[in-house]
């Protein structure tokens, strides 16, 4: 373990990798903090430009970029009201107060503090439960992978109470799209339609530059909803939040551990670890009826829980190649394109780079704190970059990044379909979340789900006889039935009441 | 209709034609070991899946919901779907560095709308972006970019 430390400490101090990690920070900050971007379109943005990079200092850049986006939503959130992503939807209610008041300073200064808070801790507890489990999962089967990718779609899936079909649907045309090209463990063609091209399928990285960055794109030029960055107030320089977080060290343990267990669940990232924090903070407040009026602890919570997620949704993401949240969904897409297989097996066959993802993400936060630090004066002008500048670049980014993974105009002809899919799936109203893990976990159900029936004796049955696959399978089609028959048959049951 | 219908519909469709597409998929017994159930059960769950999400969809009481875009929002979505086959077009004839100024000064000009940008500070813009981006990839990454067939 040592030497893996050190020798990710070695490649970490290289000029190249911390100019890139800086970059990485600084630029995952910037898309963080601008609406309707974010910093997961970075990550796809900058996806084709690490090819030729070393895998190891790819994945430092793409760490340093996955904390920076995560970091710097809060700025959007305190400054106009609007979150950069939802990370930080609690926020608003009263870092945005701050600003109504005329000190936004106080809120950003402990909303930078609060996410280095959230983070560092989360990447130890990482560091140390990633083997323990890695350990545990080489001796499951494909039964129990097939059971935990399955069961890891169906949380997710079931996220989209409101209309789990849509939810299903966005699982549906993911599993769709996976299945073009040859099929895993045969090499069948599958929806080829004599295609050269689409025998290696659809490539990830076009269909994510086209289904989330052009998309995104296309639509913020239709809704042409620039947020308005008129009314923007000066900020001064950082402001050490030292009373605030003596204030409230139990409510930052609260909040990080809230935050570090929902990152854990697939699906279930910062986007819903700040909201519960923020709920608990405010329930377990001496002064509720503060919160929402520019309250401190209301800042606090879900910035420390953000953050306390990354470190979380890193854990079955290291040691069981499930993602835990779109996030990083992508960056395990990243990690396919840089050649790493992931799994049970990630630590023990590519040591260098998982430890580089557990330093890149300590350094990485140690980098947004210092730049929050220094360059907290200059946060309004990041709201304030026009997006007749940004969207132009992003957009010849996407084309290219596109040619450059596959090296042919077809990739950029894939990337504008993908675009079309994009904008369906926001015009229905189709979750992105699951989309993503459904096409990036696709080939690891499909494989396992293939292999545990070849191995099987009794068909289908051996999927119940185990025991690890048979809870996670009863547990993925509880979730699915609960949320299609939940509501249904609470009401069957206090009508007969 | 109710747009959830149609979506409905849309993925009703969408299952039926995979399910179909599926059937048809030729498939190499020899290439399938024993107890494997092979490569079609993907597609099979696949199309399923949608053709069950459309029937739910299409049946599901539906409430309200605000509209997504007016027409005039459709139309610049389409507008700017078009400029970028458009530059797909010339990358292909022309390849990226005669064809990214061209899709940069349209793109600068669409997106600033109202706010009037001066024609030079929108032609410099395309061709130093196009110079960075052209000097970074093919200077610093050593990457191919598209060279277009008539240059």
């Amino acid at each position: 373990m040592g030497e893996y430390i050190l020798a990710a400490i070695a490649s970490l101090a290289s000029p190249l990798c911390m100019a890139l990690m800086f970059a990485g920070v600084v630029s995952g900050i910037i898309f963080g903090a601008i609406p309707g971007l974010g910093g997961g379109i970075l990550t796809v943005l900058v996806l084709p430009l690490t090819y030729k990079l070393d895998p190891v200092i790819a994945i430092a850049f793409l760490c340093a970029i996955y904390v920076g986006g995560t970091s710097g939503s809060y700025i959007g959130s305190v400054l106009m009201g609007i979150p950069g992503d939802v990370a930080s939807v609690s926020t608003v209610y009263d870092g945005y107060m701050f600003t109504k008041k005329g000190d936004p300073v106080r809120a950003l200064s402990a909303c930078a503090v609060a996410n280095f808070i959230g983070t560092v801790p989360s990447m130890l507890v990482c560091m140390l439960a990633c083997p323990v489990i890695s350990a545990i999962a080489i001796k499951l089967g494909p039964w129990e992978f097939f059971a935990l990718s399955f069961c890891a779609i169906s949380l997710i899936v079931a996220l989209s109470k409101e209309n789990i079909f849509k939810g299903l649907m966005a699982a549906g045309l993911a599993l769709l799209v996976k299945c073009i090209g040859m099929a895993p463990v045969c090499g069948t063609k599958r929806f080829t339609f004599g295609s050269y091209y689409l025998s290696g399928g659809i490539p990830l990285t076009c269909m994510f530059l086209g289904v989330f960055a052009g998309s995104t794109i296309l639509l913020e030029f239709g809704k042409n909803a620039k947020a308005d960055t008129a009314s923007l107030v000066k900020v001064s320089r950082f402001r050490w939040p030292g009373k605030d977080l003596a204030a409230n060290v139990v409510n930052i343990i609260r909040s990080w551990v809230i935050g570090l267990l929902i990152g854990i669940l697939p699906g279930m990232g910062s986007g819903l670890s700040n909201v519960v924090a923020y709920a608990s903070a405010k329930s377990a407040s001496k002064h509720p009826e503060k919160f929402g009026k520019g309250c401190i602890d209301g800042v606090i919570a879900p910035e420390v829980a953000n953050n306390a997620s990354v470190g979380g949704a890193l854990i079955p993401f290291i040691s069981l190649g499930i993602p835990g949240d779109g996030s990083t969904a992508l960056l395990l897409g990243a990690l396919t394109v840089q050649g790493v297989i992931t799994g049970p097996l990630m630590i023990r066959n590519y040591p260098s780079v998982v430890y580089m993802i557990y330093l890149a993400c300590m350094v990485g936060a140690a980098m947004v704190l210092i730049f929050q630090i220094i360059g907290m004066p200059i946060f309004p002008s990041i709201l304030k970059i026009p997006y007749h500048y940004l969207y132009p670049i992003i957009t010849v980014l996407v084309f290219l990044g596109a040619f450059v993974s596959q090296g042919n105009l077809f990739a950029i002809i894939l990337t504008l379909i993908m675009m079309l899919l994009g904008v369906f799936m926001a015009w229905a109203g189709l979750p992105t979340t699951p989309f993503i893990l459904t096409f990036v976990l696709g080939d690891l159900l499909e494989t396992n789900f293939r292999r545990a029936m070849s191995y099987s004796r009794n068909g289908l049955l051996t999927f119940f006889q185990r025991p690890a696959s048979c809870v996670l399978l009863i547990v993925a089609i509880a979730f699915i039935l609960y949320n299609l028959f939940g509501d249904k048959v609470k009401a069957l049951i206090s009508k007969k009441k | 209709m109710h747009k959830d219908k149609i979506i409905g519909l849309v993925s009703f469709a969408l299952g039926v034609i995979t399910l179909i597409g599926a059937s048809m998929i030729m498939v190499a017994k020899m290439a399938i070991s024993m107890g494997d159930p092979g490569p079609l059960v993907f597609p099979y769950v696949a199309g399923g899946l949608l053709t069950i999400c459309g029937i739910g969809l299409f049946f599901k009481s539906h409430a309200e919901e605000p509209v997504f875009m007016s027409r005039q929002q459709w139309m610049r979505v389409a507008t700017l779907f078009a400029a970028f086959v458009g530059y797909v077009v010339l990358l292909y004839f022309f390849g990226f560095v005669p064809a990214t100024p061209v899709l940069l000064f349209a793109m600068i000009t669409m997106f600033s709308g109202e706010k009037k940008i001066s024609i030079l500070v929108r032609i410099l813009y395309s061709v130093i972006v196009t110079a960075i981006i052209f000097l970074f990839f093919v200077t610093f990454l050593k990457t191919n970019i598209p060279q277009g067939i008539l240059f």
